[in-house]
């Protein structure tokens, strides 16, 4: 097992804490993501991860869904699905290379979130067709079924000087 | 058509998360055209490490869901309107099948939005449709099931 507190935890700690438990800046994100997708990340085998994260009703963007009854909004379900799946082929494939959702083959939500709800993520992660991931998600929260999710995943290679994602071959809808 | 103003008036969506910039095309209450610039300066941006490639940019999968699925609210929220109703609860996305992801958006880009309704069932809707950036095709989504719940009921297994 390789958690993210020996791996990667500054970049998965909870925002506002340090291991001493004071108060610290949040570390630098290496993604465009609505919030802190995930608090903390785990790989339990060759094709498992978990992920937990608790919601905040400071977390960004939920102040406007909705103003009079905060729900935190199903999707960002995804972002947590995709972050501990960029945890998994950072552990299993190297830094050189992220994953980047190409097609959500199902996604179905089941129990709305909302602050204070803690979401716990099980991913299982296959190879696919070239260059592919193929991830089955189960999201829970108390122990309800929060979300199950199909998504298949390209990995591409991670440099500040490569890539443009603009220019991406369209993946074949399975 | 619809401005800003007009949408964040007739949808529960707020800032920050009210992802259309307004309405370009609507035939009610089944099809709608809509329209949204994706900013740098966006909270999704906000602190990103200064060394990073275009691709950590790419404007999240979640809302660019999230910015197409208001247009189904737009157009459902005019049909409950027309039927001179109110909204009984909180619309939630419950579920999508066959979203293609082609490529990445990103900041400067706007996004135009297609959203057809596909059937209303009740307090159900079905939805599909595209986004383009131009005229490329950057999403498909195969269909999209949004509810609307109230308040108290937070759960909906075995919906539709």
């Amino acid at each position: 097992m390789t958690s993210a507190s020996s791996a990667s935890g500054a970049a998965l700690a909870a925002p506002g804490t340090d291991p001493a438990g004071g108060t610290a800046a949040p570390p630098p994100r290496r993604r465009a993501a609505p919030h802190n997708p995930v608090d903390s990340a785990s790989v339990l085998s060759s094709t498992e991860v978990v992920a937990r994260k608790a919601v905040r009703a400071d977390d960004a963007y939920l102040e406007g869904h909705y103003p009079d009854m905060t729900v935190y909004p199903g999707v960002f379900l995804i972002e947590s699905v995709h972050e501990a799946v960029i945890h998994f082929v950072r552990q299993v494939r190297g830094e050189g290379v992220v994953p980047e959702p190409a097609v959500l083959e199902s996604v179905r939500f089941t129990t709305a979130l909302r602050p204070g709800d803690v979401l716990d993520v099980h991913c299982e992660c296959r190879p696919g067709e070239g260059d592919t991931l193929l991830v089955t998600a189960l999201c829970t929260s108390g122990g309800a079924r929060a979300a199950q999710m199909k998504i298949q995943f390209r990995l591409v290679a991670d440099t500040a000087e490569t890539g443009d994602p603009c220019t991406t071959t369209r993946p074949s809808a399975a | 058509m619809h401005d800003y103003a007009a949408i964040r008036r007739l949808i529960p969506h707020a800032h920050p998360i009210l992802l259309v910039d307004k309405v370009l095309e609507m035939e009610p209450y089944e099809r709608i055209v809509t329209s949204k610039t994706v900013s740098g300066s966006e909270p999704c941006y906000a602190g990103l490490a200064p060394d990073l490639g275009s691709r950590a940019f790419a404007y999240p999968a979640s809302l660019l869901m999230e910015s197409w699925g208001q247009g189904g609210a737009i157009l459902w929220m005019e049909r409950i309107r027309a039927q001179r109703r109110e909204r009984s609860g909180a619309l939630i996305l419950a579920a999508t099948r066959k979203v293609a992801l082609h490529r990445a958006v990103m900041p400067g880009d706007t996004l135009r939005h297609v959203v057809r309704v596909d059937q209303y069932v009740g307090d159900n809707v079905f939805l599909s449709g595209e986004s383009y950036v131009g005229d490329e095709l950057v999403a498909e989504v195969g269909s999209a099931i949004a509810v609307m719940r109230p308040a108290e009921l937070v759960s909906w297994e075995g919906a539709a």
